[in-house]
């Protein structure tokens, strides 16, 4: 079983960086978690730190990723279900 | 002149220490000769800046963002910073760094996404230079206060007290309702009869102290267990945050809210001193310090993964040599690192622990 994580942190205070596709969120060590946009279209909701053994929680809806896929220029996976 | 230790997380130097380890035991950083007495250490995620009494200016660490505002990406010393004014104040946010000048001018430089450099709409970024933010009249006194994703300035006059802050707001950290991001400096509160003397600053929610030790104004994300009405009283002799946990110290013992994952709240029955006569909070561990008898003691504790906290019942003496961080202490009781004869002055990064004499 994963373990817990350290904190949650909604997507839209996370910062996405459209050159690399990464959604990334200070960590309390100095580096920053991190996640692609495609691992989280495809249910992964863990940013990781690549320095330490923290972890997070993003709390999102996938229909949320559409504005950061548009601002980086690329199509999702599969078409985004937009709820009415 | 003072002599500055540290300890803990170093991938980016920004202990200063001509080395990028993280170590677990307190170390000597090397200092400018130019340096004179430390007034104040700030950090951001991976930069530390000192501010010493001549009104100079230090940093070292990651300066890809232009934090610092020197040529190399990053350093492992600390250099003099460029400026052609003299500084009374600073603050760090995480990629950027907030300086008040002689003339009650602030200023800017580094990167910053959610509105913290407080230059406008759009504006991410000022380029290797120190950009105006605004300013403030003549004989004011102005305190900056930082943190991850926001600053937080406190003007107070004879005419009273005004409160700004910019950066991120989507907790309504700095305004009601919620918005992204704040990117002017924006009036948070003002009083003609109450003095803000201190303000402390979680990852996304601050707490605002009067004079007369009030609480008066608690914002954004504030941890669920911590009420306000309890505390209204003049009991409060200092408060720190850690990111996602709030601190009081009340009558010689730290009263926690928060997370404590990584034993963040301070146990009070694991610790037998009391005498507690200051604490300060990094991002998620805290540094107390007690006075017995003729000598001070310096205790960390919290989350400590990176030997912020120490070795635990380690040395409480200064090492010569380099201990690297060998993953013993992870999630750290009240744990002594440090014993002197006058009293320290201690700061917390992230993951990063500080003292000077």
């Amino acid at each position: 079983m994963a373990s817990a994580a350290y904190d949650q942190i909604e997507i839209e205070d996370m910062v996405f960086h459209p050159e690399t596709q990464l959604f990334t969120y200070p960590c309390p060590c100095g580096d920053r978690f991190e996640v692609f946009i495609d691992d989280l279209f495809d249910g992964e909701t863990r940013a990781v730190c690549p320095s330490c053994s923290l972890e997070i929680d993003v709390i999102f809806e996938q229909e949320d990723l559409a504005e950061y896929y548009e601002e980086a220029g690329v199509q999702p996976p599969e078409p985004l279900a937009i709820a009415t | 002149m003072s002599r500055l230790y540290c300890m803990g997380s170093n991938g980016q130097g920004q202990l200063g220490l001509s080395h990028r380890e993280d170590i677990i035991a307190l170390q000597e950083v090397p200092l400018p000769e130019s340096l004179n007495k430390i007034k104040k250490l700030n950090c951001g995620g991976n930069h530390t800046i000192l501010l010493d009494s001549n009104g100079s200016i230090y940093g070292t660490g990651d300066n890809n963002e232009s934090q610092l505002g020197l040529p190399e990406k990053v350093l492992a010393q600390f250099n003099k910073l460029q400026c052609n004014v003299k500084v009374k104040d600073i603050a760090c946010s995480w990629t950027s760094t907030l300086i008040l000048t002689e003339g009650n001018e602030l200023l800017i430089m580094g990167k910053g996404f959610k509105g913290e450099l407080g230059l406008g709409s759009g504006v991410v970024s000022t380029e290797n230079k120190w950009v105006s933010v605004m300013k403030f009249k003549q004989g004011n006194t102005v305190k900056l206060y930082g943190s991850l994703q926001n600053f937080v300035v406190v003007d107070n006059s004879l005419y009273g007290s005004i409160i700004y802050g910019w950066g991120a707001n989507t907790k309504c950290q700095l305004l009601s309702p919620k918005s992204r991001k704040v990117e002017k400096p924006t009036v948070l509160w003002e009083s003609s009869n109450t003095t803000i003397q201190e303000v402390a600053m979680g990852k996304d929610f601050f707490a605002f102290i009067d004079d007369q030790r009030n609480l008066v104004k608690l914002t954004g994300n504030v941890p669920q267990s911590f009420d306000l009405k309890n505390r209204t009283k003049k009991d409060i002799l200092g408060i720190h945050c850690m990111w996602t946990s709030i601190h009081l110290q009340t009558a010689n013992q730290i009263q926690s809210y928060g997370n404590n994952r990584y034993n963040q709240l301070f146990d009070n029955t694991k610790f037998d001193r009391d005498n507690v006569i200051k604490f300060v909070a990094g991002s998620e561990h805290g540094i107390l310090v007690t006075k017995r008898e003729d000598f001070f003691e310096v205790w960390c504790w919290g989350w400590a993964e990176h030997g912020n906290c120490g070795i635990l019942n380690g040395p409480t003496e200064v090492q010569t040599s380099i201990h690297i961080n060998d993953q013993s202490n992870i999630s750290s009781p009240p744990n002594m690192i440090f014993k002197c004869k006058k009293e320290p002055f201690v700061y917390g990064g992230c993951a990063t622990t500080w003292i000077w004499v």
